[in-house]
């Protein structure tokens, strides 16, 4: 039966984890395209020859795969780039490796420039980072440890604070919330 | 965060055109009978040996293009198992004891889909689905919020994609209750992607 590639194609990112994006599956994609272009030469070829109206049901059923087609890919696609867009929320804006090798050319692209149109909205709120502060702050300094051999971090007051392994700080919570997010840091309640 | 396309598009295409879930919902076969004949598409049934689909054949459909075909008369559909009328006295008898993920998966969105092609019964098939999912809710809302210590296996499986979604909602909502009670709503977690993302290194590492 038609489309059956296609909803073969929407599986595969349907059963994919919602923290790991898999290489686009390409070759899948090449079938589905093929059998897009063989649907449509199909149907073009049937309403040259056509002479009386026989050959109508035939083309709406090839219609009706196209359209069908086309809908799994853009379905696809469009989940493919929600996802990296939750991970900008929660990766911040520059992704791990392993998520990077799989992204295409072109969403890397359009990663860019979701991250400069989110940057120019926050700018024209007054520099505010919409991305911090999802939970209402108790205190303006917070209790964290260290989880990570981090390095340097260097505060706005200019200090630089030595992060290593299980080493406990008392920080400003809008220096390091992006961290904890992170996981470099863990919040110790007070 | 999900971004909703829905204002750009409203209108122009379905809300739902991008959603996986009704993509997979109208994979739902359905036997379907020709009312025209269709040429040069006889390879699209095995068992025909007809280069031609002549009308008057039966054949199975995925719902998407069976419901595209029944509104344009070229076929006419018939309804599958589970919503026929033997199988709605079941779920009007009690809903709560029918294994609908078994049925169909996604038997909610497969239903909602299905009363739009042109049937006779379609009605009742529309009065049974809403009569379905009132008698079972009140069941999904206790058990997932009330039950936290109990094995609800059993129970789960039975539910439909839907259902299985409200669950989680409800037990995540009483989790996170329970969080702010112990005044542990205010401590900055890490985000989920990360967590499970690291979970998942550590396990290449060993």
């Amino acid at each position: 039966m038609f489309g059956e590639k296609a909803v073969s194609l929407v599986k595969e990112l349907h059963r994919c984890p919602p923290e790991q994006l898999h290489p686009v599956n390409e070759d899948l994609m090449r079938q589905v395209f093929a059998e897009m272009t063989a649907l449509f030469e199909a149907n073009k070829s049937d309403i040259e020859v056509n002479d009386d109206n026989k050959m109508i049901p035939s083309i709406h059923l090839r219609h009706s795969a196209l359209e069908h087609n086309r809908r799994c890919v853009l379905a696809y696609l469009k989940q493919r780039l929600n996802k990296i867009t939750q991970f900008r929320w929660d990766h911040g804006a520059v992704l791990p490796e392993e998520i990077q090798v799989n992204m295409q050319e072109h969403e890397k692209q359009w990663f860019n420039k979701y991250n400069k149109s989110l940057a120019n909205y926050m700018l024209s709120l007054n520099g505010l980072d919409i991305t911090q502060n999802t939970v209402p702050p108790k205190s303006l300094k917070i209790q964290v440890r260290c989880l990570q051999d981090y390095g340097e971090l260097e505060t706005d007051s200019g200090d630089i604070i030595m992060l290593t392994v299980n080493s406990e700080h008392y920080l400003p919570l809008s220096e390091c919330e992006h961290l904890i997010k992170q996981g470099v840091l863990q919040h110790m309640g007070s | 965060m999900s971004i909703s396309s829905q204002s750009l598009l409203d209108g122009i295409i379905p809300e739902d055109y991008f959603s996986f879930d009704s993509i997979l919902a109208e994979q739902q076969k359905i036997a379907c009978v020709f009312k025209k004949s269709m040429f040069g598409l006889g390879f699209l049934d095995p068992s025909n040996q007809n280069e031609n689909l002549v009308s008057g054949s039966k054949m199975e459909l995925p719902l998407w293009m069976a419901s595209y075909l029944a509104n344009k008369e070229f076929v006419a559909c018939e309804l599958p198992k589970p919503y026929q009328e033997t199988s709605r006295n079941i779920l009007l008898a009690d809903s709560s004891v029918v294994d609908l993920f078994k049925q169909v998966m996604y038997f909610y969105e497969t239903g909602t889909k299905l009363i739009k092609i042109p049937h006779p019964e379609c009605p009742h098939v529309s009065v049974s689905l809403v009569k379905t999912f009132v008698g079972r809710f009140k069941k999904i809302m206790d058990s997932s919020q009330n039950c936290r210590n109990q094995d609800l296996g059993n129970m789960c499986q039975k539910l439909d994609v839907e259902e299985k979604r409200l669950f989680e909602i409800n037990r995540l909502s009483v989790e996170l209750l329970d969080k702010w009670e112990r005044r542990e709503s205010n401590i900055i977690a890490p985000s989920n992607l990360v967590v499970q993302s690291r979970k998942r290194k550590r396990d290449q590492v060993f």
